[in-house]
């Protein structure tokens, strides 16, 4: 298993949790976000700012009425870190399985 | 908000006869055009309150061809069915009818739509990445 097959922002699971939440919608609100992951507004947004510093998230600022609101997204970017991460999860678990199967027989 | 378009829609004509009804069809459409143009923004999703807007891949193949099936179907009940249906089954058979669904959507709109949502998203995916997104809500 090569270390580098692992994306090492993604290794942190706020970050993962994150990245996967947003992997399915097109867009979620910032207190979305935050109430799915259970994380207080300050530190989700440090770890939204490391996500947008690598291109993995976009975040839009804007206003509805006189409310401000932030939309977050995942960029292809993002996406394709994401499944390249979980690709070496999978393959971290196979190989232990194939090794524990060669240690039975 | 369906709730009461579906009530307005089908208690006019008890109310103000046939000539309304093409008027108040005409304003349901244009209500669901306008909902379904609104989702598709995030502004118009936070003035909906809907925080998240799922990926169109991420919705079950299986679940989306079932759903449009339904809906061509329900469509052309009521284009065939409608001309063989009596007036007036009953005084104000439109309002009961009208209360009865509009009531419905009020009352369990909300979880219907979760479950249809868990529903849909409930795919086979082939990519890897099975069982990460759980965006909807």
């Amino acid at each position: 298993m090569d270390p580098a097959d692992f994306d090492t922002a993604l290794l942190d699971p706020t970050r993962l949790s994150i990245v996967s939440l947003l992997v399915g919608v097109e867009w979620a609100e910032f207190g979305w976000v935050r109430e799915s992951v259970g994380m207080s507004p300050s530190a989700l947004s440090k770890q939204v700012s490391t996500l947008e510093t690598r291109g993995y998230v976009e975040v839009k600022k804007g206003y509805v009425g006189k409310r401000p609101r932030t939309w977050l997204a995942l960029t292809p970017t993002g996406r394709a870190a994401l499944e390249r991460h979980v690709a070496a999860l999978h393959r971290v678990v196979e190989e232990s399985q194939r090794a524990a199967e060669r240690r039975d027989t | 908000m369906f709730g009461v378009a579906i009530f307005a829609e089908l208690a006019a004509r008890d109310f103000f006869g046939d000539g309304v009804r093409s008027g108040i069809s005409l304003a349901v459409t244009a209500l669901i055009v306008a909902y379904a143009v609104m989702l598709r923004t995030p502004r118009g999703g936070a003035l909906l309150g809907r925080p998240t807007r799922v990926r169109r891949s991420e919705i079950s193949p299986r679940f989306a061809r079932v759903a449009q099936m339904t809906i061509v179907a329900v469509v052309l009940l009521g284009l065939v069915g409608a001309p063989f249906l009596p007036d007036h089954l009953f005084p104000y058979a439109g309002t009961v009818a009208g209360a009865v669904l509009g009531a419905t959507l009020i009352l369990f709109g909300r979880s219907l739509q979760r479950g249809l949502n868990s529903l849909a998203m409930r795919g086979d995916r082939k990519d890897g990445m099975n069982g990460l997104a759980h965006g909807s809500r």
